[in-house]
């Protein structure tokens, strides 16, 4: 599914519906390049799940978790790793046991990342302008699909405009 | 003359104090990646509970993979660091080798069944790591390295046995892993009228550093301790990752 | 169980750092005599990936550690027996790099019955200055900027702190990695962006400042996402000129912040520390602005700026002194944080837990 997003507002809001969805167990793959907003969109997803602390960059650490109202929220980076092997000991699957899991740059670690939503950004013309694809992988989403087209509808788009 | 064996490039935390005619104390735990905290601990409780200090060891055996590269770091820097300041020897001895000799002390009878026994260890990524040992069918020295340890994938693994053409015996958490693999691999190979390939797969919840001690401790008698020890990785450091866009 | 140790002037800690891209080893006297310090840089062995590996970084600790520990004993003519304490950094950094350090540190320790110290790398750097000029006066605010973190402190006395500010999304440094490496102009990123930024003009693009008037918190991520928006719709724009005009807008703001907080807390000197306090715009933006409004100031060395085991040495003595030594059963924490325990904070720290 495409979504447009005209300036920040619509962002934060995409962020805080696909969190609404976000149980237990979830991982979520953020894939887009350098300033797209990746951090951004982790940051409403987890303030959405009650999270109250700065989300900062994990980029340094690798992996950042917060407690949120019902949910432990895990931010993980690959952006420094440069093997699979290395993605295998941040054991994504054991922290999403106990939570959720936004991975940035996940794309990069797709066949080692168990079932998941990919959420692709891209910058739009305008600055503050993102496009957003979403894809489920494995069938993990299937029951959840419709559910969440339709509360995301108002951002719906046909097509990918992202680069 | 006894050795300090440590054993933490697996899922556990294994530690055993003796010499080559007993074990005086051992320990074992499934440390989940926790390593650091569990090792040093549990040198400290055996040491204490024998009444020694590292000071009346006189010698360290480590484990220095192939196998979980942080709890092999882990390890051998720890092992290495004790050696250093008591001023003994470090043995190092590869994970391949404490799995086969440790399938041969707990099942001497099933091995005696292969001429060939091949330890091999999950290497994740639908790899795994393996070494060759020539069955010598004799009490001192039973098992003799035919192949270094090296990694890659099944396929290339199954290809190593046929090609030597001999009864294997797999061994270690590869062999359980990949069990079905190799029981076709059995079974094509029996087709073909060529020597029979046993699977047994070895439970890798035994204490690995009793192995590794007695294994240890013929080195020391034997004088071969080798200078200094170096982890195997196996796997080089550097960028797999296709990284496009970062 | 150690008795508690006898922790004075003639108190000889052994200090080992591995948090990230530097192996380093260190001999401190009394807290603040610096006997000797080794730092082996592994800056070429990830130079071709434009930043630190992990893996490489924990296998080339393993290498190195055993080297630096030996020429730190050599330099300072001292025995393994003369250390009275080990002290070590168990976080924040990378799990593999900080483990690796960890097991040296807790093997020495056992092996030579001496107490282990576990020290936060954080507070580690706040003890640079302190090393670099023991006669600071006190209270004082710190600025730590490293790519890590980015931290305003103010600071009683060696032990005695609380928590201003923090960044609420990227570190300062990560900005300046990221930007080096966005302009491809070279690692490590922090002294790319300094070279090309003196050979630029810093007022050729005015990038925003963040929450410049707003608190003590900080923010790089619009500012990085800026810089890029900019040179994708400007692709002849040079980048020496990028550079000097995004170094101008980070250190604007963390020269300003940092002198309100002075101003605000009293504070006689002011600190910086962490990597990028080795840049040379802010050092110089520092200097000239608490000068002018007569504070005492604190620019430490860049080796002591940097990654090292002196300021690990030195701050595991005063925790050895304030609080005691730590248990064998310590692990390696890697996101940790400034907590109220170790820091009188006015704010909620960062309570992120660890894997």
């Amino acid at each position: 599914m495409y979504l447009h997003a005209d300036n920040l507002d619509d962002t934060a809001d995409i962020a805080r519906v696909i969190a609404r969805f976000l149980r237990t167990g979830d991982i979520v793959v953020l894939a887009g390049e350098m300033g797209s907003g990746k951090t951004a969109f982790t940051k409403s997803a987890a303030a959405a799940l009650g999270v109250t602390e700065s989300v900062t960059s994990p980029t340094f650490n690798l992996v950042h978790t917060y407690a949120g109202d019902a949910i432990k929220v895990h931010h993980v980076d690959l952006y420094r790793l440069s093997r699979t092997d290395e993605i295998e000991d941040l054991t994504i699957d054991e922290l999403a046991r106990s939570g959720v899991v936004l991975v940035e740059w996940g794309d990069v670690g797709d066949d080692v990342i168990g079932d998941h939503l990919e959420v692709r950004v891209a910058v739009g013309e305008d600055d503050d302008e993102r496009d957003f694809a979403l894809r489920p992988v494995g069938r993990r989403w299937d029951a959840r699909w419709e559910k969440l087209r339709g509360a995301l509808a108002g951002h719906m788009v046909d097509d990918w405009s992202g680069l | 003359m006894k050795i300090l064996a440590i054993d933490t490039a697996t899922e556990q935390v294994s530690v055993a104090i003796g010499d080559a005619m007993r074990i005086d104390a051992a320990f074992c735990v499934a440390s989940e990646r926790r390593h650091v905290e569990a090792l040093v601990p549990a040198v400290s409780m055996l040491l204490g509970n024998l009444g020694m200090t590292v000071h009346d060891l006189s010698a360290i055996a480590v484990d220095v993979g192939p196998g979980l590269f942080t709890g092999m770091r882990v390890g051998l820097a720890t092992a290495q660091t004790l050696a250093d300041l008591a001023e003994i020897p470090v043995v190092g001895i590869d994970s391949l080798g404490i799995v086969a000799h440790g399938a041969h002390a707990a099942s001497p009878l099933d091995v005696d069944d292969a001429d060939i026994v091949l330890p091999v260890l999950d290497a994740r990524r639908s790899q795994v790591y393996w070494s060759m040992f020539r069955n010598n069918f004799s009490s001192t020295n039973p098992l003799e390295e035919v192949r270094r340890p090296r990694v890659g994938d099944v396929a290339e693994l199954l290809e190593d046995i046929m090609d030597r053409g001999q009864r294997a015996l797999v061994v270690g958490t590869g062999a359980s892993r990949y069990a079905e693999q190799l029981a076709t691999c059995a079974e094509t190979t029996r087709m073909g009228m060529r020597s029979g390939l046993e699977v047994f797969a070895f439970d890798p919840n035994v204490p690995q550093a009793t192995t590794l001690l007695r294994l240890a401790a013929s080195r020391v008698e034997s004088g071969a301790i080798g200078d200094g020890i170096e982890p195997l990785y196996l796997r080089p450091p550097d960028a797999e990752i296709n990284w496009v866009t970062r | 169980m150690i008795p508690p140790p006898r922790v004075d002037e003639s108190t000889v800690v052994l200090g080992i750092e591995t948090s990230c891209d530097e192996t380093a080893a260190s001999i401190v006297m009394g807290g603040t005599d610096v006997l000797s310090s080794v730092v082996s840089s592994q800056i070429d062995a990830h130079a071709k990936f434009g930043g630190v590996v992990p893996e490489i970084a924990s296998r080339a600790h393993l290498e190195l550690i055993r080297p630096v520990i030996n020429e730190a004993l050599d330099t300072a003519g001292v025995d393994p027996e003369r250390i009275d304490a080990v002290a070590v950094t168990i976080g924040p950094g990378l799990i593999g790099a900080l483990l690796v350090g960890v097991a040296v540190a807790k093997a020495t320790a056992f092996a030579l019955d001496r107490p282990l110290v576990a020290v936060n790398h954080l507070e580690a750097h706040l003890y640079a200055a302190l090393l670099d000029d023991p006669n600071l006066e006190f209270p004082a605010v710190v600025l730590l900027v490293s790519g890590g973190n980015t931290l305003l402190l103010s600071m009683d006395a060696p032990g005695s702190y609380h928590l201003l500010g923090a960044t609420i999304d990227d570190a300062a440094g990560e900005a300046f990695d990221k930007i080096a490496r966005f302009l491809n102009i070279g690692y490590p990123g922090g002294p790319a962006i300094d070279r090309a930024a003196r050979r630029g003009n810093p007022r050729s693009v005015d990038f925003p400042r963040a929450m410049l008037h707003d608190g003590y918190d900080f923010s790089f991520s619009g500012l990085k996402t800026a810089v890029m928006n900019h040179v994708r719709k400007n692709s002849d724009v040079a980048s020496d000129d990028v550079a000097a005009s995004f170094e101008a807008a980070v250190v604007d703001v963390l020269a300003t912040k940092l002198m309100r907080a002075a101003r605000d807390t009293g504070a006689r000197s002011v600190v910086l520390g962490g990597g990028v306090a080795a840049n040379t715009l802010l050092r110089s933006e520092v200097d000239r602005l608490a000068r002018a409004e007569g504070f005492r100031v604190a620019l430490p060395s860049r080796a002591m700026c940097t990654d090292n085991a002196a300021m690990i040495a030195a701050a595991g003595w005063y925790r050895l002194r304030d609080h005691g030594p730590s248990g064998l059963e310590i692990g390696a924490v890697p996101n940790l944080a400034l907590v109220a325990d170790t820091v009188r904070t006015n704010r909620a720290a960062p309570g992120r837990d660890h894997r």
